[in-house]
């Protein structure tokens, strides 16, 4: 199975505590990029309706997934985050819609991944 | 659930990150680091418990759900003006570097914090904020200085000091670069600190920027900023220099000779331009900074000798002001040991009030090489090894209950006749006449040095150039 979480990053996030607090840590990460992406699934359906798109929430969500996958070390997603962000910001509809598709099936492995951590501490 | 988590015997942070999880796992890192936090997850939140609790250090994450985070800082900093506010994002940018110290950041960090670079950032703040400056060569002013202590700055009512006043008000109006002279300790950062406070810059930073403090390997990075480029990977970091918090306030360089030649160099580019130039290479950026420079000693020595370069000299040297020694200021150091005194006495839990008056002549008759700082410490000695309230002769240093009568007050008198003569002389001169008369001595004292005899006589050397025109006019 292909990770996308970065090992270095992750280890230095389960040793910040003990097992209580990883737990929790892990846990509202999930539930963070579980929000996330369901929020990302919701602002894309807003990409093909013309009128109602919100660049600048598409563009908080997108920055916002950006740090998070900063701190887990999930380099490939940070890296699409950081292009959404710049898509957002200029408005360019159709390429962010195929980003931005990108970016949330990313943000669903990550969550997965972050699982199966959890289920070890 | 709450995540914050009160301090007990360590301050609280107030940390503001609206993703749960990161909030969390600062939290955990800054508990770790022994520092209870209080969390926000909005603007409108970290207002509201910044307003409630104080804290005197904020981690602020730039991008929020209800506002930006640039308006909670300056919201936060017209609350409380000495907050040190560390700004987290995601957001690597020198642009925003920039832009949040020059809106008042402290510190600015760029996501993924690591555990070390956190913690260490906010001791640093923490230290300042007990401290009352930033570190040891580097130190701002609290921006809400009291008006009345500006004109106290300055105790004393003889002639020399009015002038240095008026010119220090003259000056205060002007954006042009300022050089202080003066003996060591005859308070020429006190008068620099005056200027800026009766600028139109005293709402900005004062800061001190020690040249001979700092080795001239860190002094590009001190003065001028250092960051990683934020392509770089493991970036984390961009702190900006002494210059850029100066933005809209005032930086004050003491010892220029001590300062690289590279720092000098670069120096000059921002004088020329107005603008700085990050070590990572990006765009240059504008800052607003008056230069006010201090030296003990004369400048043009070490332009001479190629401490100083001589473009960066005719930059910095435009207004001249000298902070007369205290030997020079007649019955002021009579007045500012009085004021002196009541402070220090307070200060070592005794009683004191005032000279007696074979003191105050032991004083006036002094020749105090040290100056003020010289002054602050007979005082001291007197308060802490004696009962008060007053200040007799056999309290003060032995060589110091002799100089009452000794050759020092001798001196005195016959430099004061010596003064009274040369005004016989000069009467029935124009004052146009005795001007000339005292610069061209001034010039021929230099051996034809104009800069030196400027100094001199604390008048600009464009004067004197201006001046000689004048009388060549005249002749031909």
């Amino acid at each position: 199975m292909t990770t996308i979480l970065d090992s270095d990053s992750l280890a230095a996030l389960l040793g910040c505590g003990d097992s209580t607090v990883v737990a929790a840590l892990l846990e509202q990460m999930m539930s963070d990029f579980a929000r996330l992406h369901d929020q990302g699934v919701v602002l894309m359906a807003s990409l093909g309706a013309q009128a109602d798109t919100d660049f600048s929430a598409l563009r908080r969500l997108a920055h916002e997934a950006k740090g998070l996958a900063l701190t887990i070390g999930a380099h490939k997603l940070t890296q699409i985050c950081a292009e959404a962000e710049v898509l957002a910001q200029k408005g360019d509809r159709d390429a962010l819609s195929q980003c931005w598709a990108d970016m949330i099936g990313l943000c669903s492995d990550a969550r997965v991944e972050l699982a199966q951590n959890r289920m070890r501490v | 659930m709450s995540l914050d988590s009160p301090a007990t015997t360590t301050p609280s942070i107030l940390l503001v990150e609206d993703t749960a999880s990161l909030q969390m796992l600062y939290s955990t890192v800054l508990r770790k680091g022994g520092y209870g936090t209080i969390c926000a997850s909005n603007g409108q939140e970290a207002l509201q418990k910044f307003a409630e609790h104080r804290p005197a250090v904020v981690l602020l994450d730039l991008m929020l759900p209800d506002t930006d985070g640039m308006i909670v800082m300056r919201e936060m900093l017209a609350l409380q003006p000495q907050t040190r506010i560390i700004v987290i994002t995601a957001n690597g940018s020198v642009d925003i570097a920039v832009e949040a110290t020059r809106a008042g950041a402290h510190d600015f960090l760029v996501k993924p914090l690591g555990d070390i670079r956190l913690i260490s950032a906010v001791a640093n703040a923490v230290a300042e904020t007990r401290l009352g400056t930033a570190d040891s060569f580097e130190a701002e002013d609290q921006r809400d200085h009291p008006s009345g202590a500006i004109d106290a700055a300055f105790p004393g009512q003889s002639e020399v000091m009015a002038q240095l006043l008026k010119k220090i008000s003259a000056v205060a109006c002007s954006m042009a670069p300022a050089f202080i002279m003066g003996e060591s300790g005859t308070g020429k950062e006190l008068c620099a600190r005056t200027i800026h406070l009766k600028s139109n810059r005293a709402a900005g930073r004062f800061v001190t920027f020690n040249c001979s403090a700092v080795p001239a390997e860190m002094q590009d990075a001190e003065l001028f900023g250092q960051g990683d480029s934020p392509a770089k990977p493991g970036a984390t970091s961009i702190k900006a220099g002494a210059l850029t918090r100066a933005h809209r306030g005032t930086l004050f360089l003491e010892n220029l000779h001590d300062m690289s030649p590279a720092a000098q160099a670069k120096l000059l580019n921002f004088l020329q331009h107005g603008a700085i130039t990050l070590p990572n290479g990006a765009e240059p950026v504008k800052v607003d900074a008056r230069i006010i420079c201090a030296a003990n000693h004369d400048p043009v020595d070490d332009m001479r000798n190629g401490k100083l370069r001589e473009d960066l000299y005719y930059r910095l040297f435009v207004i001249p002001l000298t902070v007369p020694p205290l030997r020079a200021r007649g019955d002021d150091v009579n007045i500012i040991a009085k004021t002196l005194l009541v402070q220090i006495a307070d200060e070592e839990g005794k009683h004191f009030t005032g000279l007696a008056p074979e003191t105050a002549a032991a004083f006036r008759a002094a020749r105090w090489p040290g100056n003020i700082r010289e002054l602050i410490n007979v005082l001291r000695l007197a308060v802490v090894l004696h009962d008060g309230p007053i200040v007799t002769p056999e309290m003060l240093p032995p060589e110091m209950q002799r100089a009452g009568n000794g050759p020092d007050s001798a001196a005195a008198q016959a430099n004061g006749q010596a003064q009274t003569s040369l005004a016989d002389m000069l009467g029935g001169m124009t004052m146009s006449e005795i001007e000339e008369l005292a610069i061209t001595a001034a010039i021929r004292r230099h051996n034809g040095s104009v800069p030196r005899a400027a100094r001199e006589l604390d008048i600009a050397p464009s004067t004197i150039y201006r001046k000689r025109e004048t009388w060549n006019t005249g002749a031909a």
